[in-house]
């Protein structure tokens, strides 16, 4: 488990715990909930942070089955989402970095995935393209925290939460993420 | 659109428009519970529940059940460990009330029951029209009855799933209505296993609101079994296999007053797809009638009813077919869930018994 997932979870385990006591049909029936209000939220960041949308379902699938085993740690059931949200965006580190991985073992240059994919075409619309290409060649940070910001209208204190970093710090990184991203922008309009 | 935050504006609109919210999302497939780190079984001879006091029901609704199979023995031998059960169950008496005398901890409640009872059976259901006709007479003589939110939900159950050993899992716990406290039986003992301080702690698929209030919920509801198939198959989309295990996991999870419980079998007799099974056997092997729905051309889940007091007895959810599902290979026969419940009813306080 990432260091993000853990914060939703620092309660540990205790009969005191909601969680604690519920049975499993009904903890489904909390994830599954849950995954119906928030999970097409996800899948639009994880689509957007992974330029695929198969990979993002893999990404959000995982998170929720995560939160469904971990269920039962959860301090308190209103962290289920902050903790779900961490976990889409580590999962989507995970697999960024494995991707990064191959291309290298293939001895390939990084590069980023080609705007015209199929794939890519399925996230956005043609004339917003060159702006995922360009999110996507960002630093991991300052990409998670323009996607959070702008594709799921989170607060600075719910950016901070799900990135496990500060506030001052998601103003500082969303700050040199948008002056990177014009940067970018400009030079491949 | 020039600046760097107007293009991130106007693609992340894009965003919504490509993934709306409501939308329609992939199914959420969870995992098997057995699969994963930190769960005990709550079987007394395991060890391991007073250690953690985390408890697990196995239960799944039609879905999960179809979607968390993870197979560990062969049918056969699933069936041969039940029967070895049905024995060791049939020698130590049980009964559709758990005895006081096996545990010194547990004494009537002194309320009314809540459900069936022996003494108002109107003779053996050999069909489903005989089974709603009897039931409905039977609970005609039993008095009405919504429990109060500080009284307790007490249930015995013995169970095999795909998730557990041969030997399957007992479970006796007790709910408070308003779900604020849960407490089971340890060792011999009755201890607490959880609390819940939220207003609204669990949800139950298929029926609405919460479950601390769902007795005044089901109180409300119509008696006329056409105006309640209505209401019930309208809160799971106009599903019947949704209105099946909606139904099904209500009467797995509630004891249920005999009257709504009669309503909820002429429900299930005038879904399309359900069919009546003249012989059922619960997981302790006591014999029953069946109503049963074939769900995704591969799944017969069953509720098993005793056909002489009505009395809701089990589940049982077996693959009719061979099939291949999330990359597993699942036989014709495989159990997937089975279940007796042994004793349930509306008590007083925990560890007593109706």
């Amino acid at each position: 488990m990432d260091h993000a997932e853990t914060g939703a979870l620092r309660g540990g385990r205790n009969a005191d715990d909601p969680g604690v006591g519920m049975n499993q049909l009904a903890v489904a029936d909390q994830v599954t909930t849950l995954y119906r209000m928030h999970g097409m939220d996800l899948l639009r960041i994880a689509a957007v942070m992974l330029g695929s949308r198969p990979a993002a379902e893999d990404a959000v699938q995982d998170a929720f089955c995560g939160l469904y085993r971990r269920w039962h740690q959860l301090a308190n059931p209103d962290n289920a989402l902050p903790y779900v949200r961490s976990a889409v965006i580590n999962r989507c580190r995970s697999e960024l970095r494995r991707q990064a991985r191959l291309q290298r073992r293939a001895d390939q240059s990084h590069r980023p995935p080609d705007p015209e994919s199929p794939e890519q075409a399925a996230i956005l619309g043609e004339e917003h393209r060159n702006v995922l290409a360009a999110l996507q060649r960002l630093p991991d940070r300052q990409r998670e925290s323009l996607i959070l910001r702008y594709f799921l209208d989170l607060p600075e204190p719910e950016i901070a939460t799900a990135m496990g970093i500060s506030q001052g710090t998601v103003k500082s990184t969303t700050s040199r993420a948008l002056a990177a991203l014009a940067r970018q922008l400009k030079e491949r309009p | 659109m020039n600046t760097a935050d107007e293009r991130l504006r106007s693609a992340a609109r894009d965003a919504a428009r490509i993934f709306p919210a409501g939308g329609e999302l992939p199914p959420l497939r969870l995992p098997d519970p057995a699969s994963y780190h930190g769960r005990e079984r709550l079987s007394p001879s395991m060890g391991g529940i007073g250690r953690s006091r985390t408890w697990v029901f196995t239960l799944a609704t039609a879905a999960a059940a179809a979607e968390s199979l993870r197979p560990r023995w062969p049918a056969k031998a699933w069936i041969a460990a039940a029967a070895g059960i049905a024995v060791a169950a049939a020698g130590i008496g049980v009964s559709e009330s758990l005895p006081g005398s096996r545990n010194a901890h547990i004494a009537t409640s002194g309320l009314p029951v809540i459900g069936f009872q022996q003494r108002t059976s109107q003779g053996v259901a050999r069909n489903a029209v005989e089974l709603v006709d009897y039931a409905t007479r039977a609970a005609a003589l039993t008095p009405k009855f919504v429990p109060g939110p500080h009284e307790w939900m007490y249930r015995d159950l013995r169970e095999i799933n795909s998730n557990f050993g041969p030997h399957g899992d007992r479970e006796v716990t007790w709910f408070e209505v308003n779900w604020s406290h849960m407490f089971a039986l340890f060792d011999g003992k009755v201890a607490p296993v959880g609390s819940s301080t939220g207003s609204c702690p669990v949800t139950m698929s298929g029926w609405p609101g919460c479950v601390n209030n769902l007795y005044r919920y089901l109180a409300r509801l119509p008696a006329d079994p056409a105006a309640l198939r209505r209401i019930i198959l309208a809160n799971n989309h106009s599903d019947p296999a949704a209105a099946f295990g909606a139904i099904l996991g209500l009467m797995n999870l509630y004891p249920l007053p005999a009257r709504f419980q009669a309503e909820l079998y002429a429900v299930l007799t005038g879904l399309p797809g359900v069919h009546f099974d003249r012989s059922a056997t619960d997981f302790v092997g006591r014999h029953g009638i069946g109503l049963y729905m074939i769900q995704t051309h591969f799944w017969k889940m069953e509720i098993i009813v005793n056909p002489r007091t009505y009395v809701y007895m089990g589940v049982l959810v077996v693959a009719v077919k061979a099939h291949t599902e999330y990359g597993r290979h699942v036989r014709m026969g495989q159990i997937q869930n089975w279940n007796a419940v042994l004793g349930s009813g509306i008590v007083k306080k925990p560890g007593q018994v109706p």
